[in-house]
């Protein structure tokens, strides 16, 4: 057991992190969500182990979401890290005007599009998608077409933007 | 043949289709030039969404350095334990491709395993960081549902003397806590590390009688107790919480908390259904809920610990089928 979960963690953990951190937006909670996924790893070796690492790192997301809003708080979908080092003024403004429009395209999409647009731009096949998401597998691909097209249209006319802001 | 769907696009840009399928989709893209031109526009919006979700990852420069791990550099005991840096390479050299790319700001993936180490071995201690403990890996991650002796003595590490004093500060607070809370609950009845082993069967319908030679516990005796300290609960283990859960009413809200609380709360192992994913964990009392999400509602696998037994109980959402349940209750891990 003790080299299966090491394996998992080895194999994942980067992966995981990487996901978690273009969906929140905040390093320290990607690596938090991280740790818990791999908590509950160990409570309970999953037998089909990459679709149950995703599925939990994105329970963990939404269920944040959820206790956000029972709090009051106002939810963020995405906290964006703040630089703490000057590195060239006009690059790093460019640089998070860039992310922030991404971020802020990617807001527009349902919550359901967006997961699966994360998943598989971590490489996971439709199969494992189907299966951390509960969609079946047929529909990945129209899912996906909609998430593609959504999230450029979105990006192009600065339409998360104005989300965000309202 | 019709125009080729969109989904089936992209489904054939993601490398989705094979066999005869691809066969007869390259068939018709040989002579649709519309199919193809759609093709085209599926590879690109796929090549363009990509190159969108990379630009997230342009971290800022504060975070190239190393993710530190403070539980493992406060526990270089642990450090034995995780595997070799080239074999964690090996490793991740064979992930997938996205997951293959550079990674700026990502810490090093040969502390991988002695993380897990880490998070397991900090949810069977205190909240304080423990430096006195020296468990085996193995034992790290087997979680044993019942401590079975008290930790170590302490061996404090010569080059470390401020921390090991920090550390003791905060195991006596915990210690105070652990006996105030004890020093609270009103019923004498020992409910320690001296209970003997039963069955998960027995504990789940737990017979009348509170006696220590009958070490089965029902619920509600269990949350009515006044657990004298115990050597386990006094050293700080997981049993510390467990006590602090025995003194609290039951009839407080349930709070959602994380598994590796949940893990804790139970003394240091959990029951699952095996092939769900837990949605949340609550805590109510001594009560532990994994929560799962179905088609009919929210599922709750109740347990709490009776002695050394997990118990546990389904309970599935109003209208749930008998056969959804009984496949579940199989597979309770």
């Amino acid at each position: 057991m003790t080299e299966f979960v090491a394996g998992l963690y080895a194999q994942y953990r980067e992966s995981l992190i990487r996901m978690l951190y273009r969906r929140t937006g905040d390093r320290d909670r990607a690596e938090e969500l991280t740790q818990e996924v791999f908590a509950r790893a160990v409570a309970a070796p999953p037998r089909n182990p990459r679709p149950w690492l995703f599925a939990v790192a994105l329970n963990l997301v939404r269920e944040e979401g959820r206790k956000s809003s029972r709090q009051g708080r106002h939810l963020e979908l995405y906290r964006n890290e703040q630089p703490q080092w000057i590195e060239g003024a006009d690059e790093t403004l460019l640089r998070d005007e860039r992310i922030g429009k991404v971020r802020s395209a990617l807001a527009v999409l349902s919550e359901r599009d967006r997961e699966v647009l994360l998943l598989q731009a971590e490489g996971m096949n439709y199969h494992d998608i189907a299966q951390a998401t509960g969609l079946a597998k047929g529909a990945i691909g129209t899912t996906l077409a909609r998430a593609r097209r959504r999230l450029v249209d979105a990006y192009r006319s600065g339409e998360g933007n104005q989300h965000a802001a309202s | 043949m019709p125009h080729l769907d969109e989904g089936l696009l992209h489904s054939l840009v993601d490398g989705e289709i094979s066999g005869p399928e691809l066969k007869a989709l390259e068939r018709h893209l040989a002579d649709c030039a519309e199919c193809r031109g759609r093709l085209e526009d599926a590879r690109q919006l796929r090549v363009e969404t990509l190159g969108m979700l990379e630009q997230l990852d342009e971290a800022p420069a504060m975070l190239h350095e190393p993710v530190a791990m403070p539980m493992f550099q406060r526990r270089p005991d642990l450090a034995a334990a995780a595997p070799p840096q080239g074999a964690a390479e090996a490793k991740a050299a064979s992930m997938a491709p996205a997951a293959r790319r550079p990674w700026r700001w990502m810490g090093p993936v040969g502390l991988a395993a002695a993380a897990v180490l880490a998070i397991v071995i900090r949810s069977r201690t205190s909240d304080a960081p423990a430096p006195v403990l020296t468990p085996s890996k193995d034992e790290a991650i087997a979680l044993p549902a019942r401590p079975t002796a008290p930790a170590a003595a302490p061996v404090a590490p010569a080059t470390e003397p401020a921390r090991d004093k920090r550390a003791e500060r905060e195991a006596k607070a915990s210690r105070r806590t652990t006996a105030d809370a004890l020093a609270r609950a009103d019923t004498p009845v020992a409910a320690s590390g001296t209970v003997t082993a039963t069955t998960a069967a027995q504990a789940a319908a737990p017979p009348p009688g509170r006696k220590i030679e009958a070490p089965v516990l029902k619920l509600d005796e269990v949350t009515a107790a006044n657990p004298k300290p115990s050597p386990l609960t006094a050293k700080g283990d997981v049993l510390d919480q467990s006590a602090r859960n025995l003194a609290r009413p039951l009839q407080e809200a349930p709070t959602t908390t994380t598994a590796e609380m949940a893990i804790r709360a139970l003394g240091g192992s959990i029951r699952l259904v095996d092939g769900l994913a837990p949605e949340r964990y609550e805590l109510e009392g001594i009560v532990v809920r994994v929560i799962y999400r179905t088609p009919w509602g929210p599922l709750a696998l109740e347990q709490w610990r009776a002695g050394n037994v997990l118990a546990h109980r389904l309970r599935p959402a109003p209208g749930t089928p008998d056969d959804s349940v009984a496949a579940w209750t199989e597979r309770i891990r």
